[in-house]
């Protein structure tokens, strides 16, 4: 066989979609939870038109509020039905249309997390993500359908990319740029907050560290190398059981000290499809596990 | 597959020049910070800071999101100086051409001052082209 065939076979090879499946309830909520909001302003007359924007594709600036406000409610409710695995295919497409539309209509929506989730949100779309964790499962089981847990595995390895793509990005432009990498990035913003610093209940000695130039020297080092360790180490299996856990914690560290929008759940989220095919998740199975042997050679 | 990949991996090193790093994935880039002066200069070559008021608009109605309200006040960049400019910079422009209750300002200019991390200032100006004012 060669590399190319070898490629080939990994990318076709089936695999179960319970990560897919579960990721895709994870993101249902995420979606909505970042879409609520913007549908709600939209409801009450507060759109993108009437404030400084800056649209990707110039004929999006024309699209009339009514129209925007109904897509993106649209896209609201496929993401409720995303969550609960219901019509789960096109729930899915319509929700990432939703968010891309709101990305597309001006640079200014665009952050990271978003960035982030109308990628992944895109590749669960084009996944059979009604599968597993899916009403449309459990409705297709009731009326005495079969139900396949396995998939062609080139979503998985997509996501997978995606998830290890986001932390190495991170980490070597921070390792690339000198001042993140000596530590001035974290200093400076720390000590421009002081005055919040010293209005904290933290103890004096802490606020002390946490303003000490040296600590940041330090810490700046130990931010890019966890970054990449996350990035590197999710594609050795052995490494999955200690990578994990440090990136779900580095996450929180995250969400504990800055203000990143859905970032971090969105980022643990995505961790699942890092899963171990022999993970235990309850879920009731009314036909032998047909891809359980599969998965374990392909994960 | 490979296109998905090759359009990631793209995204990621165009995030090195590109001015907001689409797609690019650096968090928390800078700890750079800005502060601009912006006046409306008008056809009697009148300066007027759009701290005031002028033809029913404001500034901060105008123009809210990505850290560009109150830009006489001293901002963090969060996404980075190339990218916070860049956005100020079409702030700019997109306001000039979006009052169209405004019959006398000629263009708006900006004097920019930025810091980028813990270097020196370097100031700048921005200017829209002249309005085309029935």
């Amino acid at each position: 066989m060669t590399s190319r065939e070898r490629f080939d076979e990994l990318l076709a090879r089936p695999v179960s979609m319970r990560s897919i499946g579960l990721l895709r309830l994870l993101l249902g909520v995420i979606t909505a939870v970042h879409l609520w909001p913007i549908v709600l302003d939209g409801w009450r007359g507060d759109t993108f038109h009437d404030r400084f924007h800056e649209p990707y594709l110039a004929w999006l600036a024309s699209l009339p509020a009514g129209l925007y406000v109904g897509a993106l409610t649209a896209a609201l409710a496929g993401a409720v039905l995303t969550a609960i695995g219901l019509w789960s295919r096109p729930a899915t497409w319509i929700a990432w249309a939703g968010v891309a539309l709101h990305l597309a209509v001006s640079t200014t929506h665009l952050h990271n997390n978003r960035a982030y989730l109308v990628t992944v949100l895109g590749l669960v779309a084009l996944a059979p993500n009604d599968r597993s964790f899916a009403m449309d499962a459990v409705r297709r089981r009731r009326r005495g359908g079969d139900v396949d847990r396995t998939a062609p595995a080139w979503p998985l390895w997509l996501l997978r990319f995606t998830c290890a793509t986001v932390y190495l990005a991170s980490g070597i432009s921070k390792l690339l740029d000198p001042d993140w990498f000596g530590g001035t990035v974290t200093w400076a913003r720390v000590t421009a907050h002081r005055a919040d610093l010293d209005a904290s209940p933290l103890p004096s000695a802490v606020v002390d560290l946490v303003l000490e130039r040296a600590v940041h020297t330090v810490a700046a080092k130990v931010v890019v190398a966890t970054e990449i360790v996350i990035g590197v180490g999710l594609w050795w299996r052995p490494a999955r059981r200690f990578v994990i856990p440090v990136a779900i914690a580095f996450h929180v560290m995250i969400e504990l000290s800055a203000d990143v929008q859905l970032f971090s759940y969105l980022a643990v989220a995505v961790l699942v499809v890092w899963a171990d095919p022999d993970l235990a998740l309850p879920e009731r199975r009314a036909t032998p596990r047909a891809g359980a042997g599969a998965i374990s050679a392909a994960a | 597959m490979v296109g998905f990949v090759a359009a990631q991996l793209t995204f990621v090193v165009r995030a090195y020049w590109a001015p907001h790093r689409e797609f690019g994935y650096q968090m928390f880039p800078e700890a750079s910070t800005w502060q601009a002066d912006i006046v409306r200069v008008t056809h009697d070559g009148a300066r007027v800071p759009i701290t005031e008021r002028w033809s029913g608009y404001e500034w901060n109605e105008l123009v809210g999101g990505r850290g560009l309200a109150s830009p006489w006040r001293r901002h963090h960049a969060d996404a980075g100086l190339d990218g916070q400019l860049a956005f100020l910079d079409a702030a700019l422009t997109w306001v000039a051409a979006n009052t169209p209750n405004d019959r006398e300002t000629r263009y708006l200019e900006a004097t920019v001052t930025a810091w980028h991390n813990l270097d020196p200032p370097s100031v700048l100006t921005m200017r829209t082209p002249d309005r085309s004012v029935p």
